[in-house]
């Protein structure tokens, strides 16, 4: 059975990665959202069992749409990728609950060690 | 202030090792420019805000931009359009490298803009001042990136 994974990011460079990356796993990439207020719809459509998330978004940044998307699932399983390696975005971003934080450009093996890992990660409870 | 010569290092550490990991082009450096012809180079540019403040700007080759975006894409792009879409996110992905490994060793706060593309040398002001150029050979074309102090 396939893991969903929906991918939030304004560029379709890291969609297009992803696409190439997980081809032939067991990760299904179900939707590709360009900014927070369509992920946020999306997710409520489809709650993928994971979620990417760029930080840089136009209007509702990642960490915004991030923290709805948690008060929607507070087990949401968020992993943010972005360029941005500030230390005060790293710590906001584990602050926030998120399930870990990978850079650009991606590349695979860390980014199935951290969709593995998330994804083994049990699930604590029902929605909110 | 931030020292130039810890960014200009910085940047091009960035700059060469990204292009090869991003796109497996190489990076020399060189003494010569990059002629700022209108229909063959191409600019990116970012602001930098916080402690400091000043443009980065990025000429290309219109031929090593089109290789960046279909390599980044991993199949042909479709118009320029498309070649801007990669290489602004090529250019996100250098800054945002650089301003971190910088704002770490240099305890500053500085932030970038997100990057936009020009089809064209971007157009200095008299009162534009140079703080560095640094220039660059590939197989597909020169490029170069310039810091410039804008005076408002």
């Amino acid at each position: 059975m396939s893991i969903k994974l929906m991918v939030v990011d304004d560029s379709k460079f890291v969609y297009n990665e992803m696409e190439f990356f997980l081809e032939g796993t067991e990760f299904e990439l179900v939707r590709y959202c360009k900014s927070g207020e369509e992920a946020i719809e999306a997710y409520k459509e489809l709650k993928p069992d994971l979620i990417t998330m760029d930080i840089i978004l136009p209007r509702m940044d990642g960490f915004e749409c991030a923290k709805e998307i948690l008060s929607l699932n507070p087990n949401a399983k968020i992993i943010f990728i972005s360029s941005l390696a500030y230390d005060d975005t790293i710590e906001e971003a584990k602050e926030m609950g998120c399930n870990d934080f990978l850079f650009k450009p991606i590349e695979q093996d860390s980014l199935l060690e951290v969709l593995t890992k998330a994804s083994q990660k049990a699930d604590g409870g029902e929605e909110a | 202030m931030v020292p130039w010569e810890s960014m200009q290092e910085l940047l091009d550490d960035v700059i060469v090792s990204m292009t090869k990991r991003m796109a497996g082009i190489d990076m020399e450096r060189t003494s010569a420019g990059c002629p700022p012809d209108e229909g063959t180079v191409s600019a990116l540019i970012t602001e930098i805000t916080g402690t400091d403040g000043f443009t980065l700007v990025y000429h290309a080759d219109n031929a090593l931009l089109l290789e960046i975006a279909q390599k980044m894409k991993r199949r042909p792009v479709e118009d320029a359009d498309e070649v801007g879409e990669y290489t602004r996110e090529y250019f996100n992905i250098i800054c945002g490298h650089m301003i971190s490994q910088l704002n770490r060793r240099e305890k500053s706060s500085l932030r970038f803009s997100m990057p936009r593309y020009l089809p064209s040398p971007f157009d200095k002001t008299e009162k534009d001042q140079n703080a560095f150029v640094l220039h660059y050979q590939t197989p597909k074309g020169p490029a170069e990136i310039q810091g410039i102090y804008t005076n408002k």
